[in-house]
């Protein structure tokens, strides 16, 4: 599970610490939830298509495509970034675009500028007025999603991979792979942020 | 509007100033309480209201933005299966919430959505609609009703849009253009809009 630690910064201080900042390296970045204490940056000129895993807060203002999984830490999508992926994070603050499914076992805060196609579940979700948003959100965290995602397993990661077992009969028929998702089409994404069926 | 003056008693239709009561609409998203697990499609597009609403209970919120894809594709709008969740997804819709939509629909938009909503529709799934009913004209796109978090619902200024005529469905027609759609309830609201629940018609 998505632990969070004692001494843990309280999630919400940290998302208005991470602010909508554009601004890398500005005073709004997140601070220390990592287990470094440090806030790694991924500039607009970069683009990464595959696992990205880490240790450490991260805001994204470049292109990811693929899987993010920040356990323990909090994901900033920059007003400049783009995630095509399926991303689990202890927090994920949305002010770029996102094209997958966001999953966050504290809070997802989706700001204005924010563009995000796809599904998010979290405990929490937040949203600014003009946010545009296609999908579907849960908040329950009772949720047989919400336990096949941050349930622990031993000797597991607990976030589950694109093509688990819980989605097979998803799989089998040719669409969508995301952990839970009701939504195919436009929306429907696999972990490699590519189409899994095209809209009807 | 009219609103009471102060030791007038307060009409129930109408909300804070501004905005306006939508019974059926507060007791279809009370319905089930907290402790029930839900699913509820949104056609419309994604609110703070409707968000801070439902974030007390186990509720999955489907959101369709019909009106955004309206307004990037007014020919291909209402590709209802890449909006709407899978037929037979495990999880039936318990309720769906079209705003203001059915007013911009034709006869063959309005049967092709009661019919993808029935396929995905729970045994109980209830639909709510609202219908310009007194007015002449509405404005000239659909989605533009905000929703407070207590549930109070703000409508647009004919001055801030670009009005068209309102077709004034009736529930006559509106049954008679949705066949998978049986009309349960209305309600005529303070600003002469006519709230309307739809229930299920399923065939024996």
């Amino acid at each position: 599970m998505f632990n969070k630690r004692e001494n843990e910064h309280d999630p919400a201080d940290r998302g208005r610490n991470a602010g909508s900042s554009s601004t890398p390296g500005g005073p709004d970045r997140p601070t220390g939830a990592g287990s470094s204490g440090a806030t790694a940056i991924i500039g607009p000129s970069i683009s990464i298509n595959g696992e990205l895993k880490g240790q450490e807060d991260l805001i994204v203002e470049g292109t990811i495509q693929g899987t993010v999984e920040l356990k323990q830490n909090t994901l900033t999508i920059g007003s400049q970034g783009t995630i095509k992926a399926q991303v689990y994070a202890h927090t994920i603050l949305v002010d770029g675009t996102v094209d997958g499914d966001l999953y966050a076992s504290e809070r997802i805060s989706i700001r204005k500028t924010a563009r995000i196609e796809g599904n998010i579940l979290a405990p929490r979700i937040s949203l600014e007025d003009g946010a545009k948003f296609r999908g579907s959100i849960d908040m329950d965290s009772e949720s047989e999603a919400f336990r096949k995602v941050f349930q622990p397993r031993t000797g597991a990661s607990p976030a589950p991979k694109a093509t688990g077992a819980a989605d097979k009969s998803a799989s089998d028929s040719g669409e969508r792979t995301a952990p839970d998702s009701p939504l195919k089409g436009e929306a429907g994404k696999n972990a490699t942020g590519k189409p899994t069926q095209s809209a009807v | 509007m009219k609103h009471p003056e102060p030791g007038e008693d307060a009409d129930p239709l109408l909300g804070a100033p501004g905005a306006i009561r939508a019974p059926l609409l507060a007791a279809l998203l009370d319905r089930g309480g907290s402790s029930r697990r839900r699913v509820i499609a949104d056609l419309g597009t994604l609110q703070p209201g409707m968000l801070d609403a439902l974030s007390q209970s186990r509720t999955r919120l489907v959101v369709a933005d019909l009106p955004g894809r309206r307004a990037e594709n007014e020919d291909d709008w209402d590709r209802l299966d890449a909006a709407l969740p899978r037929r037979h997804w495990r999880e039936p819709l318990a309720a769906v919430l079209c705003w203001d939509l059915l007013n911009y629909l034709d006869a063959g938009r309005l049967a092709a959505l009661a019919e993808a909503l029935r396929e995905r529709a729970a045994p109980d799934c209830r639909v709510h609609a609202l219908i310009h009913y007194s007015a002449l004209e509405m404005p000239g796109a659909p989605g533009q009703i905000r929703i407070d978090p207590n549930l109070d619902l703000r409508i647009p200024s004919l001055a801030d849009t670009r009005p068209i005529a309102t077709p004034r469905y009736t529930p006559k027609a509106l049954e008679k253009a949705m066949p998978a759609l049986v009309v349960e309830r209305t309600m005529l609201l303070g600003n002469g809009m006519q709230e309307f629940t739809f229930r299920v018609h399923r065939p024996n």
